[in-house]
């Protein structure tokens, strides 16, 4: 997906949360990335790595928690976690409708 | 001394920033925006060519175009009846972001009656960025087979209506525009579905009379 895109504003986030706390060292960068956002977590890290030469973040950890999309089947009224390709109640295989998984935000920053 | 700073902070919140300054202008004006999304190759800008060729005696229509490069799009929706096109060039970005639509509509002309942009042609990152559209469009072809809504289902997810262009080929590949129909609501069942081939015609008069009837959604 567009994870260079994404990286990008994370490190803005987190590089104008720092400036504002008067921090001089990012230390830890905690993102909450839902399973239906298309964003894969190696390639965040892949494209975080390069984008943190040379600013305050350089020796920060990424931390990246994925959260998983929840549907509810009203044929059988239950509720389960949806991957990412199987729309369907695990139950009676009635189509249902995702809700979450597409969450895309820093949590919060370690700073010195 | 380390510390935590609690952020909770989207990640893309500032495209979404410009996106809700785009919609707050555009409800002003009461200008309708369609996005219209696809795999390269689909057909979207023969769609719009047909659709403006159809539409543009009654209707002003504006256009964005993107693409990684070339002004060909522009130069083709243009002579097919836009009223007002710009060509972005993102120079390699796979999508379009909410601040390049913003700058585009800097030239834009009051008393469009619609705007459609095209986005660049890609399945998967056009998704994840609101343009301030009202409507996204996600458009297929019956070439690029029956699995495409279920391995691509973010922009299915997040459509309003499917296109599926090309159905005058049916009979030379493994692909029946109904089973095609069906997997693309089995991802997301309020799919408004709309069956054409935008070379012969076949189904554009009821995807010209969608378009011509979408009213502004309620304020946000």
């Amino acid at each position: 997906m567009h994870e260079l895109s994404v990286a990008q504003s994370m490190m803005s986030v987190a590089l104008e949360n720092a400036a504002a706390n008067n921090a001089v060292k990012i230390s830890r960068i905690e993102l909450v990335v839902g399973g239906l956002s298309g964003v894969t977590p190696d390639s965040l890290l892949f494209c975080f790595q390069a984008l943190r030469e040379g600013t305050i973040a350089e020796n920060a950890e990424l931390v990246i928690t994925v959260t998983a999309a929840i549907a509810h089947c009203a044929v059988c009224n239950s509720d389960f976690e949806v991957g990412m390709y199987d729309f369907f109640c695990p139950r009676c295989q009635n189509p249902v409708i995702p809700k979450g998984g597409d969450e895309l935000f820093v949590k919060d920053i370690d700073i010195e | 001394m380390s510390r935590t700073i609690h952020i909770e902070k989207k990640i893309l919140e500032k495209n979404d920033v410009v996106a809700a300054r785009i919609r707050q202008r555009l409800y002003a004006e009461n200008l309708v925006v369609v996005n219209i999304m696809s795999s390269p190759g689909a057909g979207k800008t023969t769609l719009l060519e047909e659709t403006l060729k159809r539409m543009s005696p009654k209707k002003t229509i504006g256009v964005i175009e993107g693409d990684i490069a070339t002004d060909n799009d522009a130069r083709r929706v243009e002579k097919a009846g836009a009223a007002w096109v710009v060509q972005i060039n993102t120079g390699g970005a796979c999508h379009l972001e909410a601040g390049m639509v913003e700058k585009a509509m800097e030239t834009m002309p009051t008393g469009l009656g619609l705007l459609i942009i095209e986005n660049v042609g890609n399945l998967v990152c056009p998704s994840g960025f609101d343009l301030g559209d009202d409507y996204k469009v996600v458009m297929a072809s019956l070439t690029e087979g029956l699995d495409k809504p279920k391995k691509y289902p973010g922009m299915y997810r997040k459509s309003h209506a499917l296109v599926l262009n090309k159905i005058d080929l049916a009979p030379h590949v493994n692909v029946r525009p109904e089973d095609f129909t069906r997997e693309a609501l089995e991802v997301n069942p309020a799919l408004k579905v709309f069956t054409l081939s935008a070379v012969s015609g076949a189904g554009l008069a009821q995807w010209c009379d969608w378009l011509t009837q979408l009213k502004k959604p309620a304020h946000a």
